[in-house]
Order: C-alpha cells, then sequence, then structure tokens
C-alpha cells in the first residue's frame, strides 16, 4: 500500500535545519523533518542554585514544549528521554558546578517529533559548545496494520499504527555499522517502543531506523561542517 | 564516519574540522589538549570546530563557546545582585564574577579605611544593573571569577551604549581601553560585552573621586549620540560577519561608513561590503 505521501517505506522525509536562529541562547538549532518542525535552544554551563548543584558534573535540565496547549505527561516523557540520551553523551564532568538547560519548543508536530527533538538537540548542544562524546542521531519507524514497517511515519501514520518505535544512536556505533559491522553490534543510546509488536518487528524497525539515523547524522555533520567553513573562512585571524 | 588517520600524514591533523565524536588521531605521541578527550589511545574530538596543533598538543577551537576567565582579564559585566560585603555580577560566564567590597576604591582616597557603614551604603557605588568596568584578580575555589576595580581607570561605567559580542572575537591585548580619533571610549571586554560611551578626560575623574560611583549622565549632544551609535552599529557588523574586534578593526570599519547613514549600516548588503573593506584593510596592514 502507498504511503499518503508517496514515499517509499524507507524514505525519510526532507530534512532541514538551521544553526544558530536564537540570539539570546549559548547554541540553537531548528530541525525539521517534513513539517515537523522543533526549536532547541540551549544554555550552558552556567550558574546553577546551590540546592540542584553537583560537585563533580554539570546538572543537565531539559524543557520541552509543544507546539499548542499546555504541557501535559506526554512532553515530560520527551523530556525525560533526551535528559537520559544526553546525559551519557555531554562531557559533564568537564563543567562540575554548572547548569546545563536544553529548552525544547515543538513548532509543528506531524509525527515523529521525539526522534526531531533528539535530533535538534544534538545540533544545538554542537553549536553551543558544549563538549559531547558523540553526536546522537534519531530516527523512528511504525508498523502499520498490513504489517508494512515504514521509517519517519507522519501524525496519521502514527495514529494508526500497530506499533511505533523510535531509536536514537550514537555516531561512532553509526560509523561503526556503517562499515560493514553486524547490525546487532551497534547498541541504541535510547529506545522508545509503543503498541504491540513481536520480535521480528522490532528487529526490522532497529535495522530501518538505524539506516534512517545513518542519513540523519550524515545530514547534521554537512550542515555543522557547513557552517564552521563558512565562518572560519570569513573571519580574519 | 571515523576517519583512518594513520594512512594520512600526521601534518594534515590540523585545520580539519571536526564534529564531536570524531577520531582525531590514534597515534599515542599526541597529548591531548581543549575540546578533545580520550580513550584508550584514542584522541576524540569533542566539541565542532578547526583543529589546532601545537607541537605535539592537539586541540579543537570550537565555533563558539562561553568566556572562561583568565587572570588579568580585563572584562565588562553587570551587576545582578548585591550580597553581603560583595556583589554579584554577570560576566558572560559559566558562573557570575564577584566583586567584593573589599577589592574596589572607595571615595575620598585609596588609602581610607573601611567601614560598616561602607557596608551598609553598598548600594550607592553599585547597585543593580550597573555595568563595571573591571579586571579578574583570581578565582575562588569553585571557579568563580573574583574581580576588582583598583584603579581609577576601571569602576562604573555611563555616558554610552552597550554592545554584546561573540566573546573570541576580542583578543586579549595591552590596552581595553581606547580613546577613537573621533571622540569616542570604548572599553573591549575580553568577555565580548562592549561599553561605546562619550569621551571624559580622565584628568576630570581624577580631579573629583566622588564621580566614580555617580549615576548621572553628561551631557551628550546629538552629534556625539550619533557618532556613539555609529561605534556600536559598527562593532554589531563586524561581530555579524566574525570579523576580529579590535580598535583597529574598528576605526576602519567607522571610516568606511562614514558614506552611510547610521540606521542603514545594519543593512546585510551595507554590513557585508564594510566587513569586506575592513577586512581588506587589516590583510594590507599585516
Amino acid at each position: 500500500m502507498p504511503r499518503p505521501d508517496r514515499r517509499e517505506n524507507d524514505q525519510i522525509r526532507a530534512l532541514h535545519s538551521i544553526l544558530g536562529l536564537l540570539n539570546r541562547v549559548d547554541g540553537s538549532a531548528q530541525f525539521s523533518a517534513g513539517s515537523t518542525s522543533v526549536y532547541c535552544g540551549v544554555y550552558g554551563p552556567v550558574d546553577v542554585k546551590v540546592y540542584d548543584e553537583k560537585l563533580d558534573r554539570a546538572v543537565i535540565e531539559v524543557k520541552f514544549r509543544p507546539a499548542a496547549g499546555v504541557s501535559g505527561t506526554k512532553d515530560r516523557w520527551v523530556e525525560s528521554a533526551v535528559r537520559g540520551t544526553f546525559e551519557r553523551e555531554i562531557l559533564a564532568q568537564m563543567h562540575p558546578r554548572t547548569l546545563i538547560q536544553i529548552n525544547i519548543q515543538a513548532r509543528e508536530d506531524d509525527g515523529s517529533a521525539d526522534a526531531a527533538a533528539i535530533n535538534a538537540t544534538t545540533m544545538a548542544l554542537v553549536d553551543a559548545g558544549v563538549p559531547l562524546r558523540d553526536m546522537v542521531a534519531a530516527a523512528s519507524c511504525a508498523v502499520l496494520a498490513d504489517g508494512a514497517a515504514v521509517v519517519d511515519p507522519t501524525l496519521e501514520e502514527a495514529a494508526a499504527a500497530q506499533s511505533v518505535h523510535t531509536f536514537a544512536f550514537a555516531g561512532s556505533d553509526i560509523g561503526r555499522a556503517g562499515s560493514g559491522g553486524a547490525s546487532g553490534s551497534t547498541s541504541p543510546v535510547y529506545v522508545d517502543s509503543r503498541g504491540d509488536f513481536s520480535v521480528a518487528d522490532y528487529d526490522r524497525c532497529y535495522d530501518l531506523c538505524l539506516r534512517s539515523a545513518q542519513r540523519v547524522l550524515a545530514f547534521m555533520r554537512t550542515a555543522i561542517e557547513g557552517k564552521i567553513a563558512k565562518e572560519s573562512q570569513i573571519s580574519v585571524v | 564516519m571515523d576517519v583512518d588517520m594513520e594512512s594520512q600524514d600526521t601534518r594534515d591533523i590540523a585545520s580539519r574540522i571536526v564534529t564531536p565524536g570524531s577520531v582525531i588521531t590514534n597515534d599515542t605521541a599526541f597529548m591531548r589538549g581543549h575540546g578533545t578527550f580520550a580513550e584508550r589511545t584514542t584522541i576524540y574530538s569533542s566539541v565542532a570546530g578547526a583543529v589546532e596543533r601545537i607541537n605535539k598538543l592537539v586541540s579543537v577551537r570550537p565555533l563558539k563557546q562561553r568566556y572562561s576567565g583568565e587572570i588579568g582579564d580585563i572584562i565588562v559585566g553587570r551587576i545582578t545582585e548585591v550580597a553581603s560585603k560583595r556583589w554579584r555580577v554577570d560576566v558572560n560566564s559559566r558562573q557570575d564574577g564577584i566583586l567584593l567590597l573589599s577589592s574596589i576604591n572607595l571615595p575620598g582616597g585609596i588609602q581610607r579605611r573601611k567601614s560598616e557603614s561602607d557596608e551598609l551604603q553598598m548600594r550607592t557605588f553599585f547597585a543593580e544593573g550597573d555595568l563595571v568596568f573591571a579586571e579578574v584578580q583570581s578565582y575562588f575555589a569553585d571557579g568563580a571569577l573574583s574581580l576588582h576595580t583598583r584603579s581609577l581607570q576601571y569602576g562604573k561605567l555611563r555616558n554610552g551604549t552597550f554592545v554584546t559580542v561573540f566573546p573570541q572575537l576580542v583578543p586579549r591585548s595591552r590596552s581595553h581601553f581606547h580613546t577613537l580619533p573621533c571622540g569616542v571610549d570604548i572599553v573591549l571586554g575580553v568577555n565580548g560585552y562592549i561599553w561605546v560611551s562619550k569621551h571624559v578626560p580622565a584628568s576630570k575623574v581624577e580631579e573629583n573621586s566622588e564621580l566614580i560611583y555617580s549615576d548621572k549622565n553628561e551631557f551628550i549632544s546629538d552629534d556625539e549620540r550619533e557618532t556613539i551609535a555609529r561605534i556600536a552599529n559598527c562593532i554589531h557588523l563586524l561581530n555579524r560577519l566574525y570579523v576580529k574586534i579590535t580598535d583597529t578593526s574598528i576605526i576602519f570599519a567607522y571610516e568606511a561608513s562614514l558614506t552611510h547613514a547610521v540606521k542603514d549600516l545594519l543593512t546585510r548588503e551595507i554590513a557585508i561590503d564594510l566587513a569586506h573593506n575592513v577586512k581588506t584593510r587589516l590583510e594590507q596592514q599585516s
């Protein structure tokens, strides 16, 4: 069955990003996949309240706001997902007794917003110059009623799906998988699966998401390197 | 996207653009510097930027990062809080800086002893929102910067306008206070905070030490206001196009800008044109 927007099953929507578009924050990014679009702004490392302070590393705080309405439990879930993912990847011990605040604002949610939030956060953290162990790329995948697995589902597809899965991978793991390693050898840094699914469904989605994440990562690298190249060329050193 | 560096000449390490998690080198001969981390024998990049190598030290210079202070830095800060015997100062860094009551010049002579009444009237020296021109004296145990204003050239800033730029565009140099030929004083804080103000001769402040903590602006004529605005816009455009901000580059930008109205300076075409103009003149000079 063809998809409503005529994409192939393993085809992600067109990606678009802008780095450093907000001027009051330390780093910011907009990440869009099709009509799903997310802003992320990062403050950090900044002063932290004594109550929250950790003596050996930076505190990481994540705020997620939906495109419309007040934020609810679903948004808390995205916050905890982003925090869990990036607590592992940010070199927090390099900035003890400070705070790294990640603010995410959904601009439009047309499915796969959690993956877009993770991708936008990676780009904003890179823009802010926060030391990272690795870049993180996320992708989601839905198993439809007819058993077909489709990547980057729209809201419509996700609502009708049997199960929806979101995976995030670290850049070095993606690189290893890309260079011919067995797909089972890479471990995702974040997994979220909802609905009824079999192990075979899960494995199928895993492979599809890994390949999509590869494309997303390559896109993000190109965008960042392009920006650096442009700015180091124009500056007088 | 791992790059096999062993096959490449080690000279290629420098001037490469990397993203977090990229392998910089597997060679154990190198030491890791800022912007990198090591796992086993491999050095990875932790930020996105250009790789720099000094002898055996490999570091990555990020696109932009928060200001991190060093002792002796000349900075501009904004008072955020009056606390007991100290002021908290926003210095555009990861933590607020601290200005101790004992690190300022009290009015009425340098030799005067501090008294309890000074503690009670700290707001008459610096209140919340005031801008200070200060020097980094030392670090506290938690890494916060301790500032001092124990020189007549430091102190409260008035008679002008405030500009924020990327901290890495302001190089550390011998002097951070400049009087431009157009009759404007600028204070280039290495933390990326810049103060552009009307020129006031230093002798005037020396004569009257009460003036150090004055909150009142002097009379500023319309022409002076326009010149201050022009310099502020020149700094904005240099910042926007990533040109190093020094007294020379500001003077070049100012001279080039005289053919345009102040309000037009930040339109895209004019800004790019002026920045290129400044760039070529800087290159000619060096």
